[in-house]
């Protein structure tokens, strides 16, 4: 950690600080000092998910807010929340993306709705926060968010303000009164304030959150390096602070070679002794460190396929690429590639001869289903072995595409490019998962 | 809401249950029976003819009555039901098509049938058509105007046949039990009846189902699964001897069934009936069996009313096809603060995965009533029911004033040793064991010993098992608390009911202990959905008439969950707790 240079003085307190401290406070403690440089490129589907925020984002305004005063993104913030002011005194019935900040705070609210005149205010109009969610249900994060908002817009309206409004994935309108979460919302803004030091640093702990968190790429080779406890499955953080601050045990080679009388002194139930050996042995061996036992035959049983994209159509970069070919591996031959034509028609014999099949990932999956039902055949189960290693394995991962795990099961497997490519590293993982060795972690 | 987007959430809902389906498939055997889909030790118990009885002595399983299982060990396949678990065991009822001598023991890889009803369901959306059968009941909970809403007067005639049903019944009815039979007995197209507990949903279903009946109405009465249809055509029974009933199904699935009432299938349904009867028959059937036979409509069974009990338990996507029973009058009784339907985690956050009675009460709140007073809990936990789970309405839940002042009682002065007085006291009627622990995922120690020594003071102190039970989140701390109440009673006593919340539904007991296990804070957040559900916590404090025992953590109440729902849930739980703690 030491060669990962800080900034030298905290960025200012943002929304999104308040979502980072939720997932994880060494998260909150990175977004304020690690460089920007240092993040790690967000995986595909959070792409695609911020992508479709921002259409929604765009269709609501349309929708709701047709006349509003838009605060330009692309000038610095004081022009920003001077433009936000100015709307502010002009009674403008909305203003999108407004700019509200004050000394190491900041704020870039969706939407301001106007509520009426207030001669006591300084800017002459009241106004309350509004957020825009692609998500059909709301987060308690949204709401701490928006509440800071509103504290920042308070601050400049001179007026308090007690609820502000949603408009979620659904089209719903939801008001949220920020009594709820005013507890909480204080906790959370003295927890952040103790994080703008450096000497404050948490330190990173592995969780599922890590494998699409930006810091992952500074977070996981220090977790690696220390041999961190929570490489371990089932160590959360609590569990860690007190092996550390009560026995000292700060990496799981400790915990591995620990008898039943230092588990048992350690507080670990002994239902949890056999996983957690098991898990040591295993990271020992480099192979894959799983949250539940796999099936090691069911997967050594699995037919790897692959979907070949072509491009997209010219003149319409949005559309996504049409499905070219499949690719399917054979025990002992070279795989298979079964062509798709430009109607979508396949032959999928191969294919369903064999079950169950597994891609990589939802767009493959999607597309496997949608040929299945287009070729009319009773499909063979179709598994999902992103979602499995999503859901199962405990590991150090750098992320969820593909090259990012087989960097980890086996760095010589270059990052797979084509249809054969990507079947020798859907195997590689396979064969990991299903006990196989990797990279010692 | 429209047709499209059912049968595009039905065909999501599908895909997402194969997935889940998919993945299950590659967990090895110990992390199977981890998840309570492994059944070890499982021997013959008896036999009947073309059915075996099979148990194993110890549940851990994640199944409840009425589920249809795939078993598999080695070569060896088995199919059937499972018709009870008591709580030394899980008993399956499988019929099997060869002779059954002998069987490996274990361990039984579980799965559930895959009786994929998507299929059946899709083909009835399809039917719904403007103009056709069963539209009208559907755009309804679209949002349409209902084609009748209940009316407050009723024809002299209609009330008579509604105080000769209660007298005959031996009952009095209380106002918001009258009221709702007043409005059943007008004929609605559509009207929800909110029963919480202890209201008497139940009885007012069998006098709605008996006064319709005498209206010179053909009656069905439906249900998300059979215990349910068995309990509201037994209630029938109970109350009204002479009223034919049949319950269209398998002699097999008849469990608590009153012994009078026949199973039969549908073609053979108004068997031994005078033709001039087959009019007076009461037909029950699950809301599945009753979509698979529409054939109804040609056997002369066509219903005029359909009652749908636990409709608070049926997925919307079956029951907006309820129209398609071709009645006039579709009443639904359920309760959409207890437990919802359950729906693979890829879409449970879709808006269309609701219950139809949900559905409703989005669609047309002003078409449910509520039933106003239980006769179960006591005056202090029906408070704090009513605040929590039940707010709003036009009369607030209170308690039958000869139940209000009932509190718990022991025989004997004796106070459980190393426990606080009150978990056993008459006062207060609600109590917070605080578990000292911060790092418990699904089972705690702590929490199992308390609640163990509890139970068996209580039943050394003249409870009974019927008396007692027990409501944990996680089967890993049901099964533990159920080896320390062992250790403490002798080997061949009984035991009182120790399990998740689903299984406990419709249990009325005097003393219910839950135990939420859960401290660690990252595993809490993990869960905090399911563990701070306010459903699930209005249906384990309501099971109990006179005390509950809350053990859990202080660092619940610590944790901040990140879905928003989970939050108001878990100050839903503050604000039950801290009251213990005022108390």
């Amino acid at each position: 950690m030491d060669a990962v240079p800080l900034r030298a003085t905290p960025g200012p307190t943002a929304g999104h600080h308040f979502s980072s401290l939720q997932t994880c406070p060494h998260k909150a403690w990175s977004d304020y000092f690690l460089p920007g440089n240092l993040k790690a490129e967000p995986p595909g589907f959070l792409l695609a998910m911020q992508r479709e925020g921002l259409a929604h984002e765009e269709a609501i305004c349309q929708a709701l807010f047709p006349g509003a005063v838009r605060i330009p993104e692309r000038l610095a913030g004081e022009e920003r929340q001077r433009q936000t002011i100015a709307a502010m005194r002009t009674g403008a019935p909305a203003i999108l993306q407004a700019y509200l900040s004050a000394e190491g705070r900041v704020g870039i609210a969706d939407v301001l709705e106007l509520v009426g005149l207030a001669t006591e205010s300084p800017t002459g109009f009241l106004y309350r926060v509004g957020e825009f969610k692609r998500a059909q249900k709301l987060m308690v994060a949204h709401v701490l968010q928006a509440a800071w908002y509103a504290e920042l817009l308070g601050g400049i309206q001179g007026h308090s303000i007690t609820e502000v409004f949603f408009v979620l994935g659904d089209g719903s309108r939801l008001t949220v009164p920020l009594a709820e979460t005013s507890t909480i919302f204080a906790a959370q803004k003295i927890l952040l304030d103790k994080l703008r030091t450096p000497a404050a640093r948490p330190g990173p702990h592995l969780c599922k959150a890590c494998l699409s968190c930006p810091w992952r790429s500074v977070c996981i080779p220090e977790l690696i390096a220390a041999e961190h406890v929570s490489l371990l499955p089932g160590i959360s953080r609590v569990t860690a602070e007190r092996l550390r601050d009560d026995h000292g045990i700060t990496r799981w080679p400790q915990l591995g070679a620990a008898t039943n009388q230092q588990l048992q002194d350690y507080g670990i139930a002994p239902r949890d002794w056999p996983h957690l050996r098991a898990a040591a042995s295993r990271l020992y061996a480099g192979q894959a460190v799983t949250r539940q036992p796999l099936n090691q035959a069911t997967l050594r049983g699995l037919s790897a396929m692959s979907i070949e994209f072509g491009s997209s159509p010219v003149g319409s970069p949005g559309t996504p690429p049409p499905p070219e070919a499949v690719w399917l591996e054979n025990p002992d031959a070279a795989p298979t590639r079964i062509g798709i034509a430009a109607d979508g028609t396949t032959d999928l014999t191969p294919v369903t001869a064999r079950n169950p099949v597994v891609v990589y990932g939802t767009t493959e999956l999607a597309v496997t289903h949608r040929l299945l039902r287009a070729a009319g055949a009773p499909g063979p189960q179709v598994i999902d072995l992103l979602a499995l290693i999503e859901d199962v394995v405990h590991a150090p991962l750098r992320g969820l595409e593909l090259g990012q795990v087989t960097e980890y099961v086996r760095p010589s497997l270059r990052s797979p490019a084509d249809g054969p490519g990507r079947l020798a590293a859907m195997r590689a993982v396979i064969n990991w998962l299903a006990g196989d060795g990797g990279t010692a972690a | 809401m429209d047709v499209a987007s059912l049968q595009d959430f039905l065909r999501r809902e599908r895909q997402a249950n194969r997935a889940e389906a998919a993945l299950t498939a590659m967990l090895a055997e110990e992390a199977l029976i981890d998840r309570g889909e492994c059944l070890v030790d499982l021997a013959i118990t008896r036999r009947q003819r073309g059915a075996v009885v099979l148990a194993c002595p110890v549940n851990e399983s994640r199944f409840r009555p009425g589920t249809r299982l795939d078993l598999v060990c080695g070569g060896s396949r088995l199919s059937g039901v499972i018709t009870d678990i008591t709580e030394r065991g899980l008993l399956l009822h499988l019929r099997v098509e060869r002779s059954v001598d002998a069987l490996p023991t274990g361990p039984w890889t579980a799965r559930e049938s895959d009786i994929d009803l998507s299929f059946l369901v899709s083909q009835c959306l399809a039917r719904l058509q403007p103009g056709a059968p069963g539209w009208s009941f559907f755009s309804t909970l679209a949002g349409g105007e209902p084609l009748s809403r209940p009316v407050a007067t009723l024809p002299g005639s209609t009330t008579a046949v509604i105080d000769q049903v209660i007298a005959d019944a031996g009952r009095t009815l209380d106002s918001s039990q009258r009221v709702v039979l007043d409005h059943c007995a007008a004929l609605p197209s559509v009207y929800g009846i909110q029963g919480p507990p202890g209201t008497g949903k139940t009885m007012v279903l069998a006098l709605a189902a008996e006064t319709l009946a005498r209206l010179g109405r053909r009656v069905m009465v439906v249900a998300p699964t059979h215990q349910a249809v068995n309990n509201a055509l037994s209630a029938i029974h109970g109350f009204f001897p002479g009223r034919p009933l049949v319950k269209v199904g398998d002699e097999l699935r008849r469990e608590s069934l009153a012994d009078a009432i026949p199973c039969r299938p549908v073609r053979e349904a108004t068997q031994g009936l005078p033709p001039r009867q087959h009019r007076e028959l009461i037909v029950g059937m699950t809301f599945v069996s009753a979509l698979h036979n529409q054939a109804l409509r040609s056997s002369g069974l066509v219903p005029n009313a359909v009652l749908i009990d636990e409709a608070g338990q049926l997925p919307l996507v079956q029951g907006a096809c309820a129209g398609l029973f071709g009645a006039g009058v579709t009443l639904l009784f359920g309760d959409d603060a207890q437990l919802p339907p359950v729906f693979a985690a890829d879409v449970a956050e879709d808006p269309l995965a609701v219950s139809l009675f949900q559905r409703l009460r989005q669609a047309h709140p002003a078409l449910i009533a509520r039933l106003n007073t239980t006769y179960r809990m006591n005056g202090p936990l029906c408070g704090i029911t009513a605040a929590e789970f039940y707010p709003g309405g036009e009369e607030p839940l209170r308690p039958c004033p000869t139940v209000a002042g009932n509190r718990f009682t022991l025989v004997g002065a004796e106070l459980p040793e190393g426990l606080p007085p009150e978990v056993v006291s008459a006062e207060p009627s609600l109590v917070w064991l605080q578990t000292p622990d911060v790092h418990s995922r699904q089972a705690n120690d702590w929490e199992a010993e308390a609640i163990a020594r509890v139970l068996a003071h209580c039943l050394h102190h003249g409870k009974t098992v019927r008396d007692v039970a027990v409501v944990t989140p996680f089967r890993k701390q049901a099964a533990l608390i159920r080896q320390r109440i062992q250790r403490l009673l002798p080997a061949d006593a009984d035991l009182p009911i120790v399990d998740t919340v689903e299984r406990v539904q419709g249990l009325t007991v005097d003393l219910i202990a839950i135990s939420l296990a859960a401290s660690d804070p990252d595993f809490v957040t993990g869960v905090a959905g399911f563990l701070f559900s306010p459903n699930r916590l209005n249906v384990a404090i309501s099971r109990a008439r006179t005390k509950v025992i809350v053990a859990c953590s202080p660092m619940l109440l610590e944790v901040v969950p990140a879905d928003y729902a989970a939050f108001r849930g878990r100050e839903s739980l503050r604000r039950v707790l801290e009251g213990c703690r005022e108390s």
